[in-house]
């Protein structure tokens, strides 16, 4: 503790005044240059002085829309809303994927299944070199597939329509429409009758009649674990199926499938199982809502034609499809045109808070006018209202919006674009299970949760996996300083190992060996996909609206840069002296308190600086993420060089936006490390 | 130096008992046996001084009081607690305040959050309360302008009186000098003594480890002297520094003064 003894401790010493003068011009600019060094200007300089040449060539400039994802302001109507609705359907079947000790997966519908419990597949005595007894829910299952006809495990009798004959052998239907062969032995009987349709395949249906041949149907057992279960689910009304993981489905309940108005006479009701599950809505929230439903305006598709003096701009981008009508639809590469509102005149005949009723120009009977889809509006004679009949004229401009479609046609006179039809749909408020504002693919200052690609998913995953990487360097780095054995020689394993592993096998090590393994995490730690993994796939569709290696990507450079930051934080809690603990402790705080108020406080400090390297340096190396596929910067870039064969413009613009990202960032880091500094 | 005159003061029961205790350090280079056998007694109000070369494990023995070190054998119990095994150390250490050598005030806090930390954290006491404390605390020790400078804005001395205030805001009945002035520059020495001088005959108890011999005559009623981690030789101190009774007491005498 070098304390100068100059210092006169009684007597309150006058400061004296050393600063007389305000600052002068050259006092101003030395401290900026401080503050901002010469090199950081001049890059700034070369990089403008690079911009400026490249995009002043108008044919580079639509690499910018690619890096930046087309920040435009478009129009103010870019949000959607998602409504989660519990839907009831009839459950036909659920089908289990199991795994044998071969490794093979299986597909198997539960009514296959014959029994399934813990326990443990053994190797057969002529099993394969290699194979290894493995555990966890068993399922034992009917095979009628693979049925060894020469030795079946066993038969069961089955009806089926007679419908022709292969050779000796008779060709016969089942009663789920599948064909199959039976050898003339194993036909138990034959009558002519009905055979009772699928009921639950399709409700109305008519049993054909005809030849009854009463088999059996040789089976063969199989073994295998369960890894994991997909609820297949017939829609009650229009017949559509579709597949429901387990885990989305809200509730189950047990009723009977009536026969249809006008079914066959023969019908009769029979048990089914009904599942609930959320269904998505998507669109906007019509006026006049009742006290127990809302009805909705389902955003998409018809055919409309707008004239080219009302295009304000065209882009291609991905349009998306109708999910009410076709839940298994898939959005689509079309065309979105931003549409200048249209103006209309006419004679204002009634006005009311929420709309306007206009007798338009050559028109008889009046047309009604949301107020909230109107942009402007102006009057003649000025201030006009409705009682000032047959005077009053009105001109409104309706608000900008955006058609999203195929295009039909285009010519002179402007294009035609089919969308998907709007419908209304009512909701009960009660089936309502989550209501989110959802906002259209078009990335806006207004709507900056649609900028998903290029420098803004950069951003996004630099941003989360530094904050993620900070939590688990914090971690790790007081383990590192722990005195407990355990917590230390763990924390030091991580630390090696991960830094011995080049970041992008550690990347690659996420999306294809621990992502698939916990998707297909079996019997021990649940039939079902493992909850993390759906958790994150979730987060993956909010964010990019697909299922993607997003969630991989954040964590694996998350995981490599916290052995990183782990280092960090142990030098910086290093760093503060031993007698700074004992002053804590000696004044009876415990061990967290003294880390939190005494401790970590002093080692933020001296970590500051190595911190900011490694945001900065991950950052850069966001970019590897490009391997997996994820629309980032460098991959934008690359995509539009090999689309193009621009690659100068391209690579140039990707260089420019990293560099001004990274000069910004170690400027802020440098202003950072001034401001905490201790006196 | 203060008035040597020695206010009556209320020496009352064992507050610390010091039983036999044994400390050795494990180096890569052998193993020290910094502590051997020590046994003492300290009465509530007391003021025990400590002398003895570098090295006898002075400053172990007082680490060792408060469970900044551990021991091997033996037992220390402070304020009826025994300190081997004990669960809830960190209130006995709020029982006993510790000084350091190199002060070891927290850098980062001014010299009022310093003082108001433990009281908030340890004790819970409310912002007003745990300032109130402070304030006369700084008052006490004679720096009340100095509140919200940060501790290396001052000097070694004031920086010792805020470490003492800092120990005493927490209200201990038992409070530790390792010593305390001697990494301080000569004419800042007897600002600290002053201050610790004031509170002894405040009646506090105290284990003073310090070669200052004006002060362990003024202040302390015993004083111990300690040789490779044995305590040689204990007494009055006038008895000890005018007629020390061992060899090694002597020779250590002569050598200090
Ligand atoms: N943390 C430690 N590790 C190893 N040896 C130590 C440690 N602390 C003290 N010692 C040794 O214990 C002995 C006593 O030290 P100490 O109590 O600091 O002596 P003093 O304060 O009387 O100068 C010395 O020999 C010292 O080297
Ligand atoms: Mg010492």
């Amino acid at each position: 503790m070098g304390q100068s003894a100059k210092t006169n401790q009684d007597a309150p010493s006058p400061v004296p005044e050393l600063i007389q003068e305000p600052p002068t011009v050259p006092d101003l600019l030395f401290g900026l240059a401080r503050r901002v060094p010469w090199w950081a200007v001049l890059l700034f300089l070369l990089i403008f002085w690079v911009g400026v040449g490249m995009f002043s060539d108008k044919n580079n400039r639509d690499i910018l829309d690619w890096l930046a994802d087309r920040p435009e302001v478009k129009t103010n109507e870019l949000y959607d809303v998602v409504y989660e609705v519990k839907t009831e359907v009839l459950l036909v079947s659920e089908t289990i994927r199991v795994r044998d000790l071969a490794n093979e997966f299986t597909t198997i519908s539960t009514q296959q299944v014959v029994s399934q419990a813990d326990g443990v597949i053994t190797c057969p005595e002529d099993a394969a070199e290699g194979c290894l007894s493995q555990r966890g829910v068993v399922v034992t299952y009917q095979d009628f597939e693979n049925a060894d006809r020469a030795a079946p495990d066993g038969v069961v009798e089955t009806k089926a329509l007679r419908s022709g004959s292969v050779g000796t052998l008779v060709r016969v239907t089942l009663a789920d429409g599948t064909q199959t062969v039976v050898p003339p032995h194993e036909i138990l009987s034959e009558e002519e009758g009905i055979l009772s349709c699928d009921r639950v395949a399709v409700p109305d249906c008519e049993s054909p009649s005809g030849q009854i041949i009463t088999f059996n149907r040789p089976y063969s057992l199989h073994q295998g674990i369960r890894v994991r279960a997909d609820a297949q689910i017939r829609h009650l009304d229009d017949g559509y199926e579709i597949t429901i993981r387990p885990n989305r489905i809200l509730s189950r309940r047990e009723g009977t499938l009536d026969c249809a108005p006008d079914a066959p006479a023969d019908c009769t009701s029979i048990p089914a199982t009904f599942v609930v599950y959320p269904e998505k809505i998507i669109g906007t929230e019509l006026r006049g809502e009742g006290d127990n439903d809302i009805r909705v305006r389902t955003v998409e598709e018809q055919t409309i034609s707008i004239a080219r003096n009302r295009i304000i701009s065209m882009d291609v981008g991905l349009v998306t499809c109708n999910r009410s009508e076709d839940p298994r639809c898939q959005d689509y590469e079309g065309t979105i045109v931003s549409v200048r509102g249209e103006t209309f005149k006419g004679q204002l005949s009634t006005e009311s808070g929420s709309q306007y009723d206009i007798i338009l120009a050559g028109d008889a009977e009046s047309t009604e006018f949301e107020r909230r889809d109107v942009k402007e509006e102006t009057r003649s004679p000025d201030g006009c209202t409705a009682t000032d009949a047959e005077t009053c004229e009105i001109t409104i401009t309706m608000n900008d919006s955006t058609v999203a479609g195929r295009i039909v046609a285009d010519n002179d006179n402007g294009v035609t674009v089919e969308t998907v039809p709007e419908q209304i749909v009512t909701l009960r408020k009660g089936d309502i299970y989550s209501t989110t504002a959802r906002t259209y693919k078009t990335c806006a200052l207004n709507n900056p949760r649609g900028c998903n690609a290029g420098i803004w998913l950069t951003i996004i995953v630099t941003l989360s996996a530094f904050s993620l990487a900070l939590v688990i360097g914090l971690i790790m780095g007081l383990c590192r300083v722990s005195s407990n054995p355990i917590l230390y020689h763990l924390s030091t394993f991580y630390v090696e190992l991960v830094r011995g592993v080049p970041l992008l096998v550690i990347l690659l090590y996420f999306a294809f060996v621990v992502s698939p393994q916990m998707r297909d995490a079996h019997g021990i730690i649940g039939d079902i996909t493992h909850p993390i993994y759906n958790f994150l796939t979730d987060i993956e569709v909010q964010v990019l609206g697909n299922e993607s290696f997003l969630a991989e990507a954040v964590i694996g450079l998350a995981v490599g840069y916290g052995a990183f930051l782990a280092e960090v934080f142990r030098a910086g809690i290093q760093s503060v002296s031993k007698g700074q603990t004992e002053a804590a402790r000696s004044l009876g705080m415990s061990y967290f308190q003294s880390m939190r108020h005494v401790i970590l406080p002093q080692a933020i400090r001296t970590v500051l600086p190595p911190l900011g390297n490694d945001f900065i340096a991950m950052l850069k190396d966001s970019s590897l993420i490009a391997i997996l596929a994820l629309p980032e910067l460098l991959q934008q870039g690359r995509l539009y060089s090999t689309r193009t064969f621009k690659a100068i413009p391209a690579y140039n613009a990707v260089a420019i936006f990293y560099i001004v990202m990274t000069l910004s960032l170690s400027l802020m880091v440098r202003a950072v490390e001034r401001r905490s500094r201790l006196p | 130096m203060a008035s040597p005159v020695k206010k009556d003061k209320q020496i009352g029961d064992v507050i610390i008992q010091i039983q036999n205790i044994h400390k050795q350090f494990r180096t890569p280079r052998g193993t020290v046996h910094a502590l051997r056998d020590v046994s003492l007694d300290i009465r509530t109000g007391e003021v025990v001084t400590i002398i003895g070369p570098s090295g006898s494990g002075k400053s172990t023995l007082l680490r060792c009081i408060n469970r900044l070190e551990t021991f091997d054998r033996g037992d220390i119990v402070v304020d009826g607690i025994p300190l081997h095994g004990a669960k809830n150390i960190n209130r006995i250490r709020t029982e006993v305040g510790m000084v350091f050598q190199s002060f070891n005030l927290f850098p980062h806090l001014t010299v009022l959050d310093n003082i108001m930390l433990a009281q908030r954290v340890v004790r819970k006491r409310a912002n007003t309360a745990s300032k109130e404390k402070a304030m006369e605390l700084l008052k006490r020790v004679g720096i009340p302008d100095k509140a919200d400078v940060h501790p290396s804005q001052l000097s070694g001395g004031q920086q010792q009186r805020v470490a003492i205030a800092r120990a005493l805001a927490m209200d201990p009945k038992i409070m530790l000098f390792d010593e305390p002035t001697s990494a301080l520059d000569p004419e800042m020495i007897n600002e600290v003594l002053d201050v610790m001088m004031a509170l002894a005959f405040g009646g506090m108890t105290m284990v003073v480890v310090s070669h200052e011999m004006g002060f362990a005559r003024a202040a302390s009623d015993r004083t111990i002297f300690m040789d490779g981690g044995v305590i040689i030789e204990e007494n009055t101190p006038d008895n000890l520094f005018d007629n020390p009774q061992h060899e090694r007491t002597k020779l250590f005498l002569s050598k200090i003064l």
